[in-house]
């Protein structure tokens, strides 16, 4: 018997079997609670930022990202100006240098608060377009982007191709967040 | 339509079962309990990686299947048949470690593994741990004695969580059952299985699931491992802690990483 399927294609082609395209971030819950906590408004510092370290889930996959930690900015990374967070992009230079050398890419992270999905602001798409992007060309082995939050999702931009591309940002549940020991 | 009326103690996490992706490895007596339970849960997808066809002595422990079905993949025919209840359920005629089948395990909310020896169930965690993907493991061994007596019979559903045990910290996977597994593969040993018990496995394998992606018990955390005795009718968590910290697999290592050497280069 041949099904509906095989018959509306024909008898010699298989059924589509691909996921659906698009890039996605995995990021277990522990660290997108890192990820909350480091950007949680404090005194002095209005937006507090932080990385994302990032990398490329196998070898020869580049639309799947893990998120396997958080960096917190430091306080001599802040410096003086009218945005709600001013950076020092030296400094976010070094983070990166010294990530690459385990294939590791970093995402800038800050957050709207709020509930839902957060969407970039303008002066997050031009921050995203001048820091983060540059990163990325020229290094093919490691992922490079900006992540925004919420109180409960996340929204992601990922360099591929010289562009930044919308990503789905997956928060994973992982040992410690299931309630286990070692928390 | 898809009714979920008598679903919403899952709560908000109902949601997120709509848009899940779920990887079934095997399609056999485990996976098709599995496969068959996510499709009638209508997952949003629902992939069924193997790249085996149906043998006769397949038949009296897969739901879905006939005798009129052997020869065919079991991806293929329990796609067809579990079409229709409100997600996608997609046959992947592949090797899960092929690049087909990996595609499907790294874009996965969870991937569950019900699959035939040690090797490939530690293929399937490295790849998910890589990928930070849970894990779900069941396996289920029926002991029978040259003289028929029905020595033991064990199973167990391992969820692989990345911070939390691994196989190997939980003992599933071990030197010699890779080992075993080779020379069992060799000799082709006879695998006694039965559709009743299996399916006990494949429910707790899917409760676990749910647990997972819905969170509806969150102080009711997920064991890394229950094991089920079918000579003593009971399925219990195993509280035994093999390591407290997994040193096979953390999540600073998770991904492709490859550390460049540090050196000094003159020109």
């Amino acid at each position: 018997m041949i099904s509906p399927i095989r018959r509306l294609l024909g008898r010699n082609r298989q059924a589509p079997c691909e996921p659906p395209p698009g890039i996605r971030i995995n990021v277990p819950q522990s660290v997108m609670r890192a990820l909350r906590s480091a950007t949680t408004p404090r005194r002095g510092v209005g937006e507090p930022l932080a990385f994302l370290r990032a990398r490329y889930a196998s070898e020869d996959t580049t639309d799947v990202l893990v998120g396997i930690g958080a960096i917190q900015f430091a306080q001599e990374a802040y410096v003086a100006g009218d945005a709600g967070a001013n950076f020092d992009t030296g400094w976010t230079v070094g983070i990166a240098n010294a990530e690459i050398r385990s294939n590791t890419g970093l995402l800038l992270v800050h957050s709207h608060g709020g509930r839902g999905q957060p969407a970039f602001s303008h002066i997050d798409r031009t921050t995203n377009a001048e820091v983060m992007l540059p990163f990325s060309i020229g290094i093919s082995c490691a992922p490079y982007g900006a992540l925004v939050l919420s109180d409960d999702d996340a929204s992601a931009v990922v360099a591929v191709d010289r562009r930044l591309v919308a990503a789905r940002v997956v928060a994973v549940a992982d040992w410690n967040s299931q309630g286990n020991a070692h928390a | 339509m898809i009714d979920r009326s008598r679903l919403t103690f899952l709560g908000s996490g109902l949601s997120r079962l709509s848009t899940a992706i779920i990887s079934v490895v095997g399609g056999g007596g485990g996976g098709s309990h599995i496969a068959q339970q996510l499709a009638h849960l209508a997952v949003g997808t629902v992939a069924i990686i193997d790249p085996d066809v149906i043998a006769s002595s397949n038949v009296n422990r897969l739901p879905c299947c006939r005798y009129s079905d052997v020869g065919r993949s079991k991806a293929q025919v329990l796609a067809e048949r579990l079409a229709g209840l409100g997600g996608r359920v997609v046959p992947v005629v592949h090797r899960a470690e092929s690049d087909a089948g990996r595609r499907w395990l790294e874009r996965s909310d969870v991937v569950i593994g019900a699959v035939d020896g040690i090797r490939a169930r530690s293929n399937l965690e490295r790849i998910c741990r890589n990928a930070v993907v849970p894990y779900i493991d069941i396996g289920l061994g029926i002991d029978v004695s040259d003289d028929g007596t029905v020595r033991a019979i064990g199973g167990q559903i391992a969820t692989s969580l990345a911070g939390g045990p691994c196989l190997r910290c939980l003992e599933i996977v071990t030197e010699m059952g890779l080992t075993d597994d080779r020379e069992e593969y060799l000799v082709g040993a006879p695998d006694q299985q039965v559709i009743s018990m299996n399916g006990v496995l494949a429910s707790q394998a899917v409760n676990h699931v749910l647990a997972i992606l819905c969170q509806y018990a969150p102080d009711f955390a997920v064991p890394a491992i229950v094991r089920y005795d079918g000579l003593l009718y009971r399925m219990l968590p195993d509280a035994r802690a093999v390591h407290d910290v997994c040193p096979h697999f953390d999540l600073d290592s998770a991904g492709w990483s490859v550390v460049l050497p540090s050196r000094k280069m003159t020109t």
